[in-house]
Order: C-alpha cells, then structure tokens, then sequence
C-alpha cells in the first residue's frame, strides 16, 4: 500500500457503520420476508424438497452473509493508505465493526438453518 | 504568548458569558445553565416516581391491602413507569451530556445552544402536563408501555391516555433536539488536535447514544401521533374491527423501547469508563475495542425489539431471530466488562466514594445481565413473562445499569459544580443504604415473580407463600428510599460545609479538569491544543496556560462568544463559531407548542393551530436572527492561525444539523411505511373493499411537482454558488411556486380520491403517507419562501450560503420521501389488490 | 441458576481482586484479555444456551403430534369463556381437559389484549382481539390447576383469575356434559 496515502476524512466513517448496516438490512429482511411468506402461504409450497419460504429465507440469509464478506475487500484497501495519526485506531475498529457484523449475521440469521415453518 | 494576566482574561470573559439573572434566566440559552437545569428537573422527577414507588411497595406490603384500590393502583405504576423512564432517565443523560460535552471537548459551548434550552423548555412543559394529570387524578393508566387496544378510546374514554400521547410526545420533541445536538457538537465543536481517536471515550459513548436515539425515539414519536389521531378523530389504526391491527402499536413502542434501554446504559457506562482508569491511576485498556464494542451494541440493540413480544403469537423462527440477536448483545458488553477489570488489574485502584459506586453497579449489572439472559430463552420467558420477576429484573438493569453509574458520576462531577467536595462519612452511608436497601427489595423479588405472582397486580390473597417475600421487598425500598434521602442531605452539605479546592481534585486527566472549579461560565480562557488522549497528564500546568490565555482564541477581545469548529477526523481547526447571546425565543417558541399541546388535549383541536402559528413565528424569528449580511472578514484565532467565520463555513454546523434532523424524520418515515406494510400483510380484513383510485395524468403532476420543486432548489444553490444573483431568485421562486401547487394537488388527493380514514385501517394509514407528503411540502413552501425573504434582505451571497444549502436539502429529502410515499400507496393496490 | 451464580461470583472477584493490600499493578495482555474474556467466554456459554434453548421452545409449540383435544379460549373484560370442539355451549373462567395428553388451546380476545397462563401446565400466550393464537398446555396428572390474566388489562385485572380442571381420560366426556349441562359454571 503505498504511494496513494491520504488522512482519514469524514467520509470515512461510513466504514464504522457499513457492516452493521448491512447485518441489519438482512435481519429486517429475514423478518419481513417469513412474515410475507407466511401470509403468502409459501411454507406449504414444496420446491425439490424444501419448502419455499425456506429457500426463500435461506437466499436472503446467504445474500446477506456475502455482501458483508465483500466488504471487507474495498475496506482492506481504503483502509490501508489511511495515514496520521487517527489512521490506525480508525483501521483496526473499522475492520473490527466489519468482521464483527459479519459474524452477527451470520449468528442471527442461522436459525433459519434449523428451524421450520410459520408457528 | 500572552501577557495578560488570568483574572482580566476572566473578568473580561465573564462579562461576555455571564448567565443572566431574574426574569432574565428565562432566556439562558449557555450549556452549563441548561445542562444544570436538565439534571436538577430530571432529580427532581426522580423524587417523584420514587414517591409513586414507595406507594406501590406500601400497597404490596400486605396482602389484601386496603389501602389503595385498582384505578390509584394502575395510575400510580403507570406514572411511575412513565416519569422514571421518560421524565428521569432519559432527561438525565441529556443533561449529563449537554453539561459536561463541551468540558471534555475543550470548547467553550455546545453547537446550538439555543437549541438545548428550547429542548429543556419542552421537557418542562411535557413533564408539568403529565404531572399535573397526576394531581387531577386523570393520570395515564394503561401501563408505562400503553397497550391498545386498552389504551383506544373504547376502553380508556377519558383523557388520561390523552395525557400521555401528548406529554410524552412534547419530551420526545426535547430528546431529538438534544440528539442533535450532541451528535453535532462532539463531531464538529472540539478544542484544535482532538481528532476523533483522541477524543475522551466518554465522547464516544455520547456520539452512539445520541445516534441511537435519532434513530429509536421517531417510531414511539410515530405511534404516539397515530395512536392519538385514532383517539381524537377515529381513524382506526389499531382497531381490530376495522382492519386495525393492535400489534402494531407494540412494534413501534418496542422499536423504540428496546434501544431505549441502551440509550440509558450506555452513558451510565461512559461514565464507568472514565472513571475507571481515574481511580485506578492508570489508563483504560481497549480504547478501540470499546469504541467498536459501543458501536456494535448499538446497531444489536435495535435487532432486539421483539423479544418483548415473545408471548403475542409470532412464529417461532421469527422468534429464534430476535433470541439470537438478544443473546448477541452479551458479546459487546462483556468486552466493556473485561475492559474495565483489565484496567483494574494493570492499575492501583483505590476504594474512593464514585469508586463504591461503581462496585455498586457491577454488582448489581452483572446480575441483571444474567437475568436478561435467562429471559432472552423463549421457553423461560413463556413462564416468567409479566410476573415480578421481569420487575426485579427491569430494576437490575436500570437501577443497576443506570442510577449507580449516574450516582457515581454525580459525586465524581459535582465538586467541578461547586467546587467543593463531598463529606465523605455521610456519603459513604447513604451508599451502603442503598445497595443494601436496593437488594433488599428486588433481589428476592426474583423468587416472588418464580413463585408466580404477577406484576401489575392492586393486590394478592394471601397464603400462596407471597406473603413474606413482599413485606421484605417492601421494608427494603423504605431503606433504600431512606439512603437516597441521605444522598441529598450530603449534596446539601457538600455545598455548605465541603471542603473547598482549586483544581483536579481526583487527578482526572481529560480537559474538564483543566479548569478551575467552580467551572467559569466560559470554560476555558482560552482554547489548549491537544496531542494525546490524556492532555493533563502530558502537561499538569495546562489549565495554568489555558487561565493565562496560551491557547486558541484567548480571551474575548471582539466581545464575541467565540469557540472552535474543527474537521471530523483530524480535529483540525476549521472555523470559528459564533455564539447566540441569550435569548427568548427558545422559550417562547416552546411555549407556543404547549399551547397547542394542552388545547389539544382539552380537544379544542381548531383552536390548538394557535400554538403552532405562534412556534412558528418564533421560529421564523430564530432562523432570522442567524448569519449576516456582509460578508465576514476572517478571524485571528491566535498562533498564525486566521479562520473564517462559521456562516462564512462549508461545514458550519447549522447544515450538519439539518442532516441530522433528516435523518431522524426519515427514521419516523421508514416506520410510518413499516406501518403501512405491517397493517398490510397481518391485520385481518385486508385488502379493503374501497381503495385509492387516482388517474394517471394527476399522479405524473403530482410527480413533476415534487421533483421540480427538488430540482429547482438546486439550481438556486448551484447559481448561488457561483454568484449570479438573478437566477438564484428565480429558481428559488420556482421552488416555492412548485411547492405550492404540489401542496394544492396533494389537498386534492386526499379531499377527492383517497378513501375516508375513518371507515378502514387502509384509508387511515394511507391519509397518514399523504399527510406526511403534504406536511413537508407546506414546510417546503416555507422554507424556500424564507430563502426569498433572506436573498431580497442581502442575508445570501455566495459565501453566506446556508439558507440556500438548507432550502435545497429541505427540498431533496421532501420530493425523496413523498414520491417513495406516493408510489407506496399506489403501487401496492395495484400489485396486491 | 447455579451457573449464573458461578460467573457472577467470578466476575467479582476479577473485579475485587485489585483492591486488595497486596495487589501490584499488574500488565495483563490487553489482547489476550479481550480476546479470552470479552468474545470467547460469551461465545461459549451462549452457544451452550441458545443449543439448549431453541428445541426445548420448539417442542411447547402446538404442531408436532396431534392434540387430544381442542379447545378454545375466549378472553374478555373480565373473564373468560371456554368453548369445546365438537361441543354445544361453552364454561365460564373453568377449563375441563383430559389430563396426560397436550391440549390445544385457542386464545382471542373480544376487547383488549389478556394473557392465557396456567402457570403449570405451559408457558403463556396473549389473547388478542382479531388474531387466535394456539398453546398447547399438558396436565401429566388429573387435577385442579390455577390460571391467570398474565396481560395488564385494566380495572379488573388483578382478579381475573381462572381455573383449568384436568380429568381422568376415562370420565373427561361425562365431565365435560355434566359442566356444559351445568349453566356454564364447572
Ligand atoms: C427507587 C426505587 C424503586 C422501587 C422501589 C421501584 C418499584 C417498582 C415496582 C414494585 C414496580 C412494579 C409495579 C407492578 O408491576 O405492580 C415497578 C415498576 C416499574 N419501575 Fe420501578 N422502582 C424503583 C425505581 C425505578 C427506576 C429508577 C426506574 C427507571 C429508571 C424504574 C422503572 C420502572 C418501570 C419502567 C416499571 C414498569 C411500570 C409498568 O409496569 O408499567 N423504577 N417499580
Ligand atoms: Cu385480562
Ligand atoms: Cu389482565
């Protein structure tokens, strides 16, 4: 990482929300969408053995999961020619937030997996 | 650098920054004076619910207790719930933060104080319309979390319930104010090379709550509106019988209740925090896994809501989603805890009285967390659910979480207020009352609530082996109210009889020990520049150099109340702020609110429009009084550095404000459409027989309208920006005009096409979206028509440019969410119905 | 419980530990610290919960096996009113079910939200207005069980207080008659 390197500006601190955001777009979305499927009557509808409310549920779950991973690709470069003196606590809790939103959504949506059905 | 000596910089501060006396302290608007006000009232609310708890304890002492019935019963716990969590709690961390931000910042205000004290003048008027309801017996009585359908009109016709949509609402007005308030300040009003990494974590602490709560209070401030707008015009948002749905309202309440929590322990936690590292004479381990750790709890929080709804019939997978994302939060909390045992470890720590209370809080926290826990498992929850034991639980977390973190900061703060300490034997009493009073009281209320007894009962027979655990549970609140009164009786002593010193009585070392105490009305005689987190250990003689001006903007030589604004990041100096000398109009402009709010809630609701011509007025007046009309010539800050004037700034804070606000208001937007769809996928009887029908030729004007207005408002900045005079007036006309005629093409929509909203859920909620549209666009009609009136007074020119970046904003986020509403409402019809 | 107790008396004494005499400062890994204490202790001990947790709460749903008998559960201000599948008439605040089978019961309001607990037989359930929600509640032994409002719903809430009756499989029909005969009383 050299040659381009830069202060941390205002901007920036989009990355200490990012992740989270999108660990929370994928619980709103896993919650409304059982909730539709289950109005729409999806949990009765077989698809090559799932139901599809699950694989609904399960797209949505594994969407979310890369969308966090594939942040941290951008965040890992920009992050890296931050320079001065807030560069490398703003580096490690950025990446800290990322990896730990990943992994919340990847806890909070993992009942999906095991559980079943609208009751 | 400076030669003049500390007491005429003082002196010559003073008499620019003075609080204003007598009648005259009605128009304070400086950040210690409300700050102070804040913390008093919220006290003295605190004393209040205390006193409506020690009713309920007395009640409960015995079974079959004669002494009050169920309608005193209900208002009393209902009110108490009510004023400690809206009327102390909250109140208390504003004023916590309003007082102390700008002592840990290094500046000399807050970003908009006028802003705070009209805050603090709605939280007044809010609390007295509530408290008063209590002194005419027509107190709120459904329960803190209000319920409907119990809380409609068919089942509580008074106005009790009234009281509480209209009191806590005009709060709520305070909390949002206060929230922008501290998020802009602590962004932008910071002393020169306080980057953001560098700030207090206290600071850090403060930035999340105050996000937290744009984001958290919008969905109660939305339920509230529409709850009362069922209650006093019939439009049926929440009636089963027609397409309602009262599990709307618990949806909102929690999206707004479940952070609430946080909202209150985060600060409190803030203050641990700093207090930690203090008293264990060391520095506190983790800075950056704590700012990560605060940040991730407070995204959490929100994914938690349901988890109080565990028992209303939602699916379990749903369920299971909220059972995780509540047991997630124990992973951020637990690295604070170890954060702050590592700090002890490393340190010396000593057994001072804020150090007792914060023993007090772990001890107490600790177990409520785990309790918490206990409760987040679906299956324990079905059984402990509504008994006492969610109260003891409840109390744990906030008497625990909460009050003694905020006594701790109390008498860790207090000398900095009075400049005296506290008398130590009395104090130390008054804890050991407390805590002991306090486990006294819920501790085994834990076992009443397992054996079955469940809350919000008048009273219970005796013999089913509650009889004991009750009259200990109630003999301990007496102790523990007793050990409050003692905490009093030494701040009365404190301030009489303390021992008086000079400065940084507990080796602090953060900024707001750099000044002598009493804390001067200005802060800081001039502003120090900061290279480390810890600026008074680098340089023990600092608050010296600030008192002898060695700093930025020493002294007040332009009789200006200036301070520094400076980069988000780096905290680098970037313009200075000039203060608004006191004012009336905070005061008045939220004395027009509670006009409207009490003749509303007499239902003269015609009459009620009064209030709001009169809010407006002021604030007209308010707006107007910003900014100037030449040109301002760049400001000598000291030390080579010249800075321009703040409305003469890119990044003044006024815009940065407005963000905010949008921010919150597009929080309330985003739950009016949840509602929208909420109502639409499971309240019974949907989709109704009557629906919206619009042609297509009247949709794409309204569009056009709304975009047009958007476009035009740009164009004006843009042309502004470059300086052409001509066509920044008559964009800004075209605005106004385009605003106006969408206005009159919304009015009718909802006069002609919409369905009635008092027959079907669906009219109602879709008159809501309108109404919203509508509402920003009448704002919009005002605010490009006050960029007018400015242009044509020479407020605007290129460099001054606030009022036209505002009106484009306004304008932007106005076409944004009324075209989003608009395709909501016909487009869902269309593809569902 | 027990468990709880544990951490919380370790916790405390992490906490008291550096107050003592003889404490020296000591320079604990700040890394090794966060890491251990602040992610993997929580970890565990949620993940060993959550396990326990999600099935056991699955397993008090209605759904799996059928029920042995059905029934439903009316709230309103202030009592009750309990109708049979399959039966005429209804009881007023007394439930008859058979005893050693699950019971399917569905609760709905016709005013304000109310609670379904029986405090032994299962969790609770909210009744509300427009919506039934189902519980399926189990009595392993024949005999008179107490019930109670469990949702804040006004003036009469403290009393609103129901009883469930589990009979003997054998005598519940003869049982249920005799009641339904009764004038809704049990
Ligand atoms: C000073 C000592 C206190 C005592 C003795 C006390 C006692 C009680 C009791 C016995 C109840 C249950 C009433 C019932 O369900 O029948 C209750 C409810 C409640 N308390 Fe406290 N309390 C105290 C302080 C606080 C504080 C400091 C807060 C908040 C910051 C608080 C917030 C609440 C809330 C929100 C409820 C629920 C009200 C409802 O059910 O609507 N309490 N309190
Ligand atoms: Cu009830
Ligand atoms: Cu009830």
């Amino acid at each position: 990482m050299s040659g381009r390197e830069r202060p941390v500006r205002a901007h920036d601190l989009f990355w200490l929300v990012a992740g989270f955001s999108v660990w929370a777009g994928g619980f709103s979305a896993l919650y409304g969408l059982h909730a539709i499927g289950c109005r729409a009557g999806w949990d009765e509808m077989d698809f090559v053995s799932l139901s599809v409310n699950r694989w609904a549920l399960t797209g949505v779950y594994l969407a979310h999961i890369t969308a966090g991973a594939a942040l941290y690709l951008p965040l890992r470069a920009i992050a890296g020619r931050w320079q001065g003196e807030s560069a490398r606590t703003m580096r490690q809790v950025a990446v800290a937030l990322t990896l730990a939103a990943l992994a919340s959504t990847i806890w909070s949506g993992a009942p999906v997996l095991v559980l079943e059905g609208c009751i | 650098m400076s030669r003049i000596p500390p007491i005429t910089l003082h002196r010559a501060l003073h008499a620019v920054w003075k609080a204003p006396r007598g009648p005259g302290a009605l128009s304070a608007v400086n950040h210690s004076v409300v700050g102070r006000r804040f913390i008093i009232t919220a006290f003295v609310f605190f004393a209040i619910g205390g006193l409506l708890a020690m009713l309920i304890r007395a009640q409960l002492a015995r079974p079959e207790n004669p002494f009050l019935g169920a309608d005193a019963y209900n208002q009393i716990f209902t009110m108490h719930g009510t004023v400690m969590m809206f009327l102390f709690a909250i109140p208390l961390i504003e004023g916590v933060a309003l007082y102390l931000l700008p002592k840990i910042l290094g500046a000399r205000d807050l970003a908009f104080p006028r802003l705070s004290a009209f805050g603090y003048w709605c939280y007044l008027f809010g609390g007295t319309i509530i408290l008063a309801s209590m002194l005419m017996g027509v107190a709120p009585d459904s329960g803190w979390f209000m319920y409907t359908p119990l809380s409609s009109s068919t089942y509580t016709p008074g106005v009790n319930a009234d009281v509480w949509l209209l009191g806590v609402t005009f709060v709520e007005i305070s909390a949002i104010c206060a929230a922008v308030e501290i998020v802009v300040t602590i962004l932008k009003v910071r002393t020169a090379g306080m980057s953001l990494t560098r700030m207090p974590l206290m600071a850090w602490y403060l930035l999340v709550t105050a996000g937290m709560m744009l984001l958290a209070f919008p969905p109660l401030i939305l339920g509230s509106v529409l709850l009362e707008l069922e209650r006093a015009f019939d439009w049926p948002f929440f009636d089963p019988e027609r397409g309602g749905a009262s599990l709307l309202w618990q949806h909102l309440f929690w999206l707004f209740g479940h952070p609430e929590v946080y909202i209150i322990f985060l600060p409190a936690a803030g203050a641990v925090t700093t207090l930690i590292p203090v008293f264990a004479r060391t520095k506190i381990v983790g800075y950056g896994w704590i700012v990560a750790a605060i940040i991730s709890l407070a995204f959490l929080s929100f994914g938690l809501w349901v988890h109080h709804m565990f028992t209303v019939g939602i699916p379990h997978l749903a369920l299971a989603f909220f059972s995780a994302a509540s047991m997630l939060v124990a992973v951020p909390t637990a690295i604070q805890v170890f954060a702050w045992t590592a700090t002890l470890m490393r340190g010396r720590p000593q057994m001072s009285l804020p150090m007792l209370y914060l023993m007090g809080f772990f001890s107490v926290f600790i177990l409520g967390g785990l309790t918490g826990v206990m409760l987040a498992l679906v299956p324990f929850n079905w059984q402990a659910h509504d008994t006492h034991f969610v109260v003891a639980h409840l109390h744990y977390v906030l008497i625990g979480g909460f009050v003694f973190p905020m006594l701790a900061a109390t008498s860790y703060w207090l000398p900095l207020m009075t400049g005296r300490m506290p008398v130590f034997s009395v104090s130390r009493s008054a804890f050991w009352l407390i805590f002991l009073g306090f486990h006294g009281t819920f501790l085994i209320m834990h076992f009443t609530g397992l054996l079955g007894m469940p809350r919000r009962v008048f009273t219970y027979e005796g013999g089913l082996g509650w009889d004991a655990p009750n009259l200990i549970s109630s003999i301990g609140s007496f102790v523990m109210a007793a050990g409050f009164a003692l905490f009093v009786v030494d701040i009365v002593l404190q301030l009489r009889f303390g021992r008086r010193f000079r400065r940084n009585p507990w080796g602090g070392t953060g900024l707001d020990w750099a000044m002598p105490a009493p804390a001067p009305s200005y802060n800081f005689a001039s502003l120090p520049l900061v290279t480390s987190r810890d600026p008074l250990e680098d340089n023990p003689r600092l608050g010296a150099d600030i008192a002898a001006g060695k700093g930025y903007l020493a002294g007040a030589p332009r009789a200006e109340m200036e301070t520094l604004c400076v980069d988000m990041v780096s905290g680098e100096p970037d313009h200075v702020l000039l203060l608004p000398k006191n004012d009336y109009t905070p005061f008045l402009m939220a004395g027009g609110l509670a006009v409207f709010f009490v003749l509303f809630l007499f239902s003269a609701y015609a009459f009620s429009l009064v209030g709001v011509v009169i809010a407006a007025v002021f604030g007209w007046r308010w707006l107007w009084s910003l900014g100037a009309r030449t040109d301002p010539e760049p400001l000598d800050a000291g030390h080579g550095l010249v800075l321009p004037v703040h409305y003469a700034a890119r990044s003044a804070p006024t815009i940065l404000g407005l963000k905010y606000f949008l921010a919150a208001n597009a929080a309330f937007f985003g739950s009016l459409i949840f509602g929208y769809l909420f109502l639409w996928t499971t309240a019974p009887d949907w989709p109704p027989p009557d629906i919206l029908d619009i042609d297509l030729l009247r949709l794409a004007t309204l569009a056009a309208g709304l975009a047009g207005a958007g476009v035009l408002a740009r164009l004006a900045r843009r042309a502004n920006d470059k300086g052409d005079a001509r066509w920044r007036m008559l964009a800004l006309a075209g605005s106004a005009l385009a605003s106006l005629l969408t206005l009159a093409g919304l009015g009718a929509l909802a006069l002609l096409n919409a369905p009635s909203p008092v027959s079907h859920a669906y009219g109602a909620i879709t008159m809501a979206v309108i109404g919203y549209a509508g509402l920003h666009v009448l704002l919009g009609v005002l605010f490009t028509a006050y960029a007018l009136a400015r242009h044509l007074f020479g407020y605007v020119s290129a460099v001054r440019s606030a009022d036209m970046r505002g009106a484009e904003i306004w304008q932007a986020y106005t076409a944004i969410t009324a075209l989003a509403g608009l395709a909501l409402i016909v487009l869902m019809p269309g593809a569902f119905g | 419980m027990i468990g709880s107790l544990l951490i919380l008396a370790m916790m405390m004494g992490l906490i008291l530990w550096p107050f003592l005499k003889r404490h020296k400062p000591v320079d604990v890994p700040e890394a090794l610290w966060l890491w251990s204490g602040g992610l993997a202790f929580p970890l565990i001990v949620l993940t060993a919960l959550l396990i326990w947790g999600l099935p056991a709460g699955q397993s008090m749903l209605a759904g799996r096996t059928p029920p042995v008998a059905t029934v439903e559960a009316e709230a309103f201000q202030w009592g009750w009113t309990f109708r049979y599948e399959g039966r005429e008439g209804d009881t007023s605040d007394v439930l008859h079910i058979p005893a050693g089978g699950p019971v399917d019961v569905a609760v709905s309001s016709i005013d304000v939200i109310h609670a379904f607990w029986a405090p032994r037989l299962a969790g609770k359930v909210d009744a509300i207005p427009g919506q039934t929600n189902i519980l399926r509640i189990e009595a392993s032994e024949p005999g008179i069980y107490a019930g109670q409002c469990a949702e804040f719903c006004g003036l009469g809430h403290t009393a609103m207080r129901f009883t469930v009756i589990a009979h003997a499989p054998e005598a519940y029909e003869a049982a249920l008659s005799a009641a339904l005969a009764g004038d809704g009383g049990g």
